[in-house]
């Protein structure tokens, strides 16, 4: 496993699907650093832009990890791992580690940049024990990231398809938080009315479950600055990370390498 | 003889194609074994579940004798190197740093061994050059050495020479010559190029449709496939009493056949014959080689 993950570690940092994505996050926090401060009729604090960036970040966090795990696949080094692994399972968890690594650093580096930066240009409004209990959160949902993507393009055994797959299910995961987000932030009363778009009960509990379930439903109330119920969120992500680690484990078990 | 490699009845089965179909092989240490046999034999499908890509569907077989499914199976695979399909490399590294990476999912100390791998292949001045810009020979050439990492003690090459030019599959041919020669690896070589086999392989394995239809060793070949006269008689005893009496080299195959690896006078034998009360019902000169003989084997059908 230690042999494995080494040697994903020093493909990692070799691996242009990396450093694209990094690079990628970086101008994107950029161009929303600039336009949150040069755009915008009204001040908008610090906290509304620490997290801004991560709107993209399951789409930037799908095209690294299937290009990169699913690089192993398309030049076929795959073999080389199965041949010499004491077993599958270790190729798997060994995949899962690199991808949660990678996706943590682009996270990382991103959310700090974007701190460090938009720190000199907004108001400063950010209380350092939410935001280091939000950083963290980020970080479990990027693992939860990681793992997802991982597993599929694992499952998908060719770097093409995976790539196609774990795009599609970033844009279907992105627009979903879109929609559950426009229905959980409606406020009660609206004008001194009640908001007809405002649901409550356990259409509200469905939704935000849907809601915190969803990695990018997690970026999108991180970008806001509000989460929801963030233990519940982590949870989620506790249940994606176990979950698509032993689906992968079971699945890849059985699989067929050519 | 001590077999590197054994297999037992190994089947695999696709959905609706069975692509092994009870095969049992058997690789002698220290050999060249050349694995024989058309495009979708069942060449590739074995060594994908030699090398542990796939699991077969039944049977199994034993690896420097530890039993297939066993926990001991990653210690055997230890001692292996394979190239299967296409060489298994990183496109946008360059030949050192995908033997780093070799080294790495090994767990080998050191580096030290890369250059005299790269020396050993003739890649020894590729320098930063990716593999993506090195010609089919080098690819195959890295892929071997990748392979030899490990330090192994069998080679398994899954169509060495597929793609190469005529200077690459002669560069090939002596790497593993040498590999075979000087190391003492065991090779196991998959292939349809019987031409190209018959340079290298010191034992055959013929395989078609996912069975093995002969096993054999270079000199059983050589024996099969000599130049000679096929001769039907009506009585093969009269006809060897006749052939020692007249110091001739031959070998009786059947009741009524035997093959006579000498130019005799023909008058004088059918005589000598004759007065024996011995008829020759036929006399044909035989000439084969490793493609006739294959096809004599499999039939000569047509692919599928």
């Amino acid at each position: 496993m230690i042999r494995l993950l080494s040697a994903s570690l020093y493909r990692l940092k070799k691996s242009a699907a990396f450093w694209s994505c990094l690079i990628g996050m970086l101008v994107i926090a950029s161009v929303f650093m600039v336009m949150q401060a040069t755009s915008m009729e009204y001040t908008v604090p610090l906290s509304r832009v620490i997290f801004l960036p991560l709107s993209f970040y399951g789409v930037a966090a799908a095209a690294m990890v299937s290009v990169f795990t699913g690089r192993d696949f398309a030049d076929g080094f795959i073999r080389n791992k199965l041949i010499f692994s004491k077993s599958r399972s270790q190729v798997v968890l060994s995949q899962i580690v690199t991808s949660c690594i990678a996706c943590g650093l682009v996270y990382s580096v991103t959310v700090l940049y974007t701190f460090g930066t938009a720190r000199f240009f907004f108001e400063n409004n950010v209380e350092p024990d939410l935001f280091a209990g939000y950083f963290a959160l980020g970080l479990s949902m990027s693992a939860a990231i990681a793992c997802l993507f991982c597993v599929i393009t694992l499952l998908c055994g060719d770097q093409t398809r995976a790539v196609v797959w774990c795009m599609g299910i970033s844009f279907g995961m992105l627009f979903l938080s879109l929609h559950t987000n426009q229905i959980l932030v409606q406020t009660r009363y609206k004008n001194g009315a009640l908001n007809p778009h405002y649901v409550e009960g356990a259409k509200r509990v469905l939704y935000g479950i849907l809601h915190d379930l969803n990695p990018c439903g997690q970026a999108a109330q991180l970008s806001c600055w509000a989460v929801l119920e963030p233990i519940r969120a982590v949870l989620c992500n506790g249940l994606w990370i176990l979950g698509t680690a032993a689906a992968g484990i079971v699945l890849f078990q059985r699989k067929d390498i050519k | 003889m001590r077999y590197v490699l054994q297999t037992n009845s190994l089947t695999k089965k696709y959905k609706n194609f069975q692509a092994l179909n009870g095969l049992t092989m058997n690789v002698p240490e220290g050999s060249v074994y050349g694995f024989v046999g058309k495009n979708g034999a069942g060449k590739t499908t074995l060594i994908r579940l030699i090398c542990g890509l796939q699991e077969p569907s039944s049977g199994d077989f034993t690896l420097y004798g530890i039993q297939s499914g066993s926990r001991d199976m990653s210690r055997a695979r230890r001692r292996m190197g394979a190239v299967v399909e296409t060489p298994a490399v990183y496109m946008d590294m360059t030949a050192e740093e995908n033997l780093k990476q070799q080294y790495l999912i090994l767990g080998l100390p050191s580096y030290d061994g890369i250059p005299g791998l790269l020396k050993l292949v003739g890649l020894e001045d590729t320098g930063k050059k990716k593999v993506k810009n090195f010609s089919m020979g080098m690819k195959q050439r890295l892929g071997i050495a990748i392979a030899l990492a490990g330090d192994p003690d069998l080679l398994v090459l899954d169509e060495p020479v597929n793609g190469l030019d005529p200077q690459g599959i002669v560069e090939i041919r002596e790497l593993i010559l040498k590999l075979n020669r000087e190391r003492r690896i065991t090779v196991l070589i998959s292939s349809h190029i019987l031409d190209e086999l018959s340079r290298l392989a010191t034992h055959y394995g013929i395989i078609d449709h996912g069975r093995m239809v002969k096993e054999l060793s270079a000199e059983d070949l050589d024996a099969a496939c000599r130049k000679c006269i096929r001769m039907e008689v009506s009585d093969t005893g009269i006809l060897a009493r006749v052939l020692d009496s007249m110091h001739l080299e031959y070998r009786i195959t059947s009741e009524t056949m035997a093959d006579l690896f000498a130019k005799p006078s023909v008058t004088q034998l059918a005589v000598s014959l004759a007065e024996e009360g011995c008829e020759v019902l036929s006399m044909t000169e035989k000439d084969e080689s490793l493609e006739s003989y294959y096809l004599s084997l499999i039939g000569g059908g047509s692919h599928d």
